[in-house]
């Protein structure tokens, strides 16, 4: 038994073998033809020729046929798969399972949601107050309460417990989207560094 | 190209597991289809070094694009479409290299033989040589029609959905394909290496 034969892909497509090794519809038809109609006229010299020319012709595609159908299989490297699984883990750990493409939406959806009501008030108050000297003046006063009242907290923190529990609930969206955008420019940085390796 | 049914529930399970994210069963799958991968990158590019290079890029690129394979096709069809798409990238990038009949292509080491008969391991080192010498000459639609279906016994349908391309350009590729080796074997220096390879 030949190697080719003891190989375990072809042995699976064993069935297919006979269709494989038939000469193409299109050159079997052709050759066919060649050989119909050089059948009749054996004894002119001409005829013969063609006759021996559709024979060489058909005889180079068996040869091919013969040579492509037996040509063994290539075994692969030892130790391929393990290679590849080992890069395939690598690169989970680059990318921390974690699709791009919705990160980068979730990211700015995160971002915009506290960053344009923070930026717009403060776009809102900028142009009044530019506008409106009063009201100028009753912001930098109502400032210098907020500041005072984080003064009198900072000094005796007991008995502002309800400052203190807004105040960790308006840290809660800055740290997770300062945790987010870490996390997610931090994978970038490590891919970018992988991909310049890499070349 | 038809599985056993068993082969194929493995294979779903085995999907199923990467999916949840265990490389470890991808890792079987790649094992699975490993031989027939490398094979095909080999013989569509005759190197033994490139051909690993491009069977692991197929493996990886499947991997990550696990997501988007529809599970009505095969996945071996699948993982042969990246593989032979890859393949012909490559030698379309490849700058062209004019191959001498007096310096036929060295086997590749998985080709030595482990029969004891030395006679017949350079037949079979010759055959080697001279296949991957007249795969070389054709052109890369052309040479992955014929590795496709004869190394790999692909219908014409299962080509043409690998290749995206119709049945009909299939066909015709591999025609034309097997024209030009009848062509190149023509050539009488390729006759005294065939003639004792047809005998044996």
């Amino acid at each position: 038994m030949s190697r080719l034969e003891q190989d375990p892909m072809r042995k699976k497509y064993n069935h297919l073998d006979d269709e494989a090794t038939q000469v193409d519809d299109a050159v079997e038809s052709r050759l066919q033809a060649g050989q119909r109609l050089a059948a009749p006229a054996d004894n002119t010299r001409h005829e013969e020729d063609s006759q021996s020319a559709v024979d060489a012709s058909l005889e180079r595609f068996q040869q091919v046929d013969h040579l492509m159908k037996t040509a063994p299989i290539v075994a692969s490297p030892r130790g391929f798969a393990d290679r590849v699984i080992g890069l395939l883990k690598k690169q989970a750990q680059i990318y921390p399972n974690y699709s791009e493409g919705t990160g980068i939406i979730l990211g700015l959806a995160a971002a915009a949601l506290v960053i344009i009501p923070v930026l717009g008030t403060a776009l809102f108050l900028t142009t009044q107050a530019i506008v409106n000297q009063s009201l100028r003046v009753s912001l930098i006063h109502e400032a210098s309460h907020v500041i005072e009242a984080v003064a009198t907290w900072v000094q005796n923190p007991s008995i502002s417990l309800p400052i203190a529990m807004l105040m960790v609930v308006a840290m809660l969206p800055f740290t997770a989207l300062s945790g987010y955008l870490f996390w997610f420019f931090n994978g970038l940085a490590k891919a970018g560094s992988a991909s310049s390796e890499q070349a | 190209m038809i599985l056993p049914e068993l082969l194929v529930e493995q294979e779903n399970a085995l999907l199923e597991k990467t999916l949840r994210g265990d490389v470890e069963a991808f890792g079987e799958l790649i094992r699975l289809y490993e031989r027939p991968i490398f094979n095909l990158c080999y013989r569509m590019l005759g190197d033994g070094a490139e051909a690993e290079d491009a069977a692991q890029e197929a493996f990886i690129r499947a991997y990550s694009n696990l997501a988007s394979y529809d599970r009505a096709r095969s996945f071996k069809t699948w993982v042969f479409s990246i593989a032979s798409n890859h393949c012909i990238d490559r030698l379309r990038k490849r700058r062209l290299t004019l191959l001498s009949i007096d310096e036929p292509l060295p086997p590749h080491p998985a080709l030595v033989s482990d029969q004891p008969d030395p006679e017949q391991q350079i037949l079979e080192a010759e055959r080697s040589a001279l296949i991957q010498k007249l795969l070389n000459q054709l052109a890369p639609d052309y040479r992955v029609a014929v590795v496709l279906r004869y190394w790999y016994d692909l219908s014409y349908q299962e080509m043409s959905e690998m290749l995206e391309t119709t049945e009909s350009a299939v066909k015709s590729r591999l025609f034309r394909a097997r024209q030009a080796l009848v062509e190149l074997l023509e050539d009488s220096e390729a006759q005294m290496i065939l003639q004792p390879l047809l005998a044996s």
